[in-house]
């Protein structure tokens, strides 16, 4: 199940959270088997990219919990794609990375532990599948488009280690454990297979999110489970469930190409930014912020821009998390309580984060408008093959066909240019973080955003926080009516009440909002939130 | 993958199905008739059958799955807003080919599930 241990508190992707709480972890003592349940390891830190290891600290080397994370995701990808099989491929993985853990500790690490790791769980793939006699599998439980499934065909037979795995003795009975041959091979980076696959449409969402952190981020199962605050019994069964959904309906493990690309991508930023807002404003809970949530799903921004380079929504997915994370300090007063952003210290806010934001807006600017322009032309040229294709069709079905096709393409083209959601909420989010203090913020230029967000996402939420906007923009009156009719579409969440309560408020209809503040009451159950709404009604109810 | 499209008509569908005229009755079959042309081209289809009306269904239920004897009621097997209509069978790569089929067909709703082969069974 869970590599690197189902244990330990993690620090988060963001060194700076937790001043680097990672204890070197991974002790090997724990080792054998103690992956599946034992604590084998506490708190990889980091984990990938540039900020691996720096919540360690001193070590030379970074812990072997930390090295799992950095490789972990990489390393199922690939093996996912070889194997043809998800629940094979994470068995595999778990197996060599007991392996490591009884291993390493005695016999030094070796130069290329990803290596190492690839090549002890390609081999014990290969036992499993010979010992259940399936070696020759006629139907693959995953499905991989053609040419990939040959190259994995292929990359599996020549596997180094695998061939010679026939008469290796089994782990852990020899002395000598694992041999394995230096590996130089690099490893193919699949993760965007791993991503698409755990971010389909045809997932419930929170198998959805709970995919996403347990292989894509490689976090163990109990801290996708504390993190998304259910049971781990819980988590592991909704784990189990989304992979038996997707090996018997087929969901693919590819990267969608083509048509279908925006709306799939689109759902794979919407699991992020999802995350991502579960933390920054838990829907429940005793908190007010999760700061951990939010910097794995940082983390997991920073790998989709990593992944998808020139792809403007990703890099404006990033963008929008890290200017709103930057804020996170001043959002919570010495008591817990949630302050609200016109009462915010803006000295916590953090300036050097803040700046990397901008810049990465700045990027997607730019991204979008290269992006416009390929499609922009794109556009006319498609406009141009569907004028020729009906011109040449009259009636021939193929050609019509062909004609639809490119329309749509070029309908889709058109959609491109337009800046993408995220994109307009990061320069909302830029709007904020520049504001010196709040009254200094450009009321106006951020209620036409939310106007222009609200046409490409046209949503309850983002009329409430386009209402929000415009009362300060052009005051309360004019914004009460955007209201109407978001309560009735949002019926679980306090906050268009709260909103509610807040313009008519402002605006001296009392009796009403004090209905507001009790309606809104009754639906948190952020206790933070509610202790704020208690607050804010108890100030109006006793200044009558 | 093998795959079931299951399409499921509004419950009034009977009603109105009786009422259409028989040229709107000729407009829904040349819509599946269209599809049935889109599945050929590309290799897909497999089977599949129109449904007599849900009205007309018989359903048995048993005490359990091996009782030997049941009751016999009239009507589907529940009394759901949607009916299954007709089922279309398709080879499809992979889910996301199988859902392309889904949304081309004329039907508000279909359930998509892939079908379980003797080849996967004997694994």
């Amino acid at each position: 199940m869970s590599p690197a241990a189902d244990t330990g508190s993690r620090g988060s992707g963001d060194g700076r959270e937790r001043g680097g709480g990672a204890s070197a972890g991974a002790g090997g003592g724990a080792g054998a088997g103690a992956g599946r349940g034992a604590g084998a390891g506490r708190g990889a830190s980091a984990g990938r990219g540039a900020s691996a290891g720096g919540g360690a600290g001193a070590a030379p080397s970074p812990p072997l919990d930390a090295l799992y994370r950095e490789h972990a995701a990489r390393l199922l990808a690939l093996l996912v794609r070889e194997l043809r099989d998800f629940g094979l491929a994470e068995e595999a993985l778990q197996e060599a990375w007991e392996a490591a853990l009884r291993q390493w500790p005695r016999d030094g690490r070796p130069a290329n532990p990803a290596g190492w790791l690839l090549t002890v769980a390609r081999r014990r793939a290969r036992d499993r599948l010979r010992r259940a006699g399936t070696e020759a599998r006629t139907l693959p439980l995953l499905i991989v488009d053609e040419d990939g499934g040959a190259a994995a065909a292929a990359a599996a037979g020549s596997a180094p280690g695998v061939a010679g795995a026939a008469g290796a003795p089994p782990p852990g009975v020899s002395g000598l454990g694992e041999q394995v041959e230096e590996e130089q091979e690099a490893i193919p980076d699949e993760r965007l297979r791993l991503i698409f696959t755990s971010c389909h449409p045809a997932l419930a969402p929170e198998a959805r999110l709970a995919l996403t952190l347990r292989y894509v981020a490689g976090l163990p199962t109990r801290a996708v489970a504390r993190l998304l605050l259910v049971s781990e019994a819980t988590m592991a069964a909704r784990l189990t469930r989304a992979k038996r959904k997707i090996a018997a309906s087929g969901i693919p493990y590819r990267v969608p190409v083509g048509d279908e690309l925006p709306a799939r991508l689109g759902s794979v930023l919407a699991v992020v930014y999802l995350l991502f807002t579960e933390g920054h404003l838990p829907s429940s809970g005793p908190r007010v912020v999760r700061a951990e949530l939010c910097a794995e799903a940082i983390g997991l921004a920073r790998l989709l821009r990593e992944l998808l380079p020139g792809e403007p929504e990703a890099t404006a997915l990033l963008a929008l998390t890290v200017l709103q994370h930057a804020r996170r300090d001043a959002r919570v007063d010495a008591r817990g309580r949630l302050v609200r952003l016109p009462d915010q210290d803006r000295t916590r806010w953090r300036r050097d984060e803040i700046a990397e934001g901008l810049a990465l807006l700045r990027a997607a600017e730019l991204e979008a408008v290269a992006a416009a322009s390929i499609a922009g032309a794109a556009a006319r040229g498609a406009g141009a093959a569907a004028r020729g294709a009906g011109a040449a069709a009259r009636g021939a079905g193929a050609a019509a066909r062909g004609a639809r096709a490119a329309a749509r393409g070029a309908g889709a083209a058109a959609d491109a240019a337009a800046p993408g959601p995220y994109l307009l909420e990061a320069r909302i989010a830029a709007e904020h973080d520049r504001a010196a203090t709040a009254a200094a913020t450009d009321w106006p230029a951020i209620a036409a955003l939310y106007g222009q967000l609200e046409a490409v996402k046209p949503t309850p939420a983002v009329r409430l926080a386009r209402a929000v906007a415009v009362s300060e923009a052009d005051g309360p009156a004019a914004a009460l009516p955007l209201l109407d009719g978001v309560e009735q579409a949002l019926p679980h969440s306090p906050q268009p009440h709260l909103a509610r309560a807040e313009l008519l408020r402002a605006l001296a209809r009392e009796e009403e909002a004090l209905a507001a503040y009790d309606r809104a009451l009754a639906l948190s159950r952020n206790e933070a939130v509610r202790a704020h709404l208690a607050a804010r009604r108890g100030e109006l109810a006793r200044g009558r | 993958m093998l795959y079931a499209l299951l399409m499921y008509q509004d419950a009034d569908f009977d009603t109105q199905w009786e009422r259409a005229s028989d040229a709107e009755r000729a407009a829904v079959y040349r819509q599946h008739g269209d599809f049935s042309t889109l599945l050929e081209s590309r290799g897909a289809e497999r089977g599949g059958h129109e449904l007599a009306l849900a009205a007309t269904a018989t359903t048995v239920r048993k005490a359990d799955d091996t009782a030997a004897d049941g009751v016999v009621t009239d009507g589907p097997f529940a009394e759901l807003a949607e009916h299954l209509g007709g089922f279309y069978i398709v080879e499809a790569r992979d889910l996301d080919e199988a859902l392309e089929y889904a949304k081309a067909l004329p039907v508000r709703t279909v359930e998509v599930r892939a079908i379980i082969t003797d080849d996967q069974r004997a694994e």
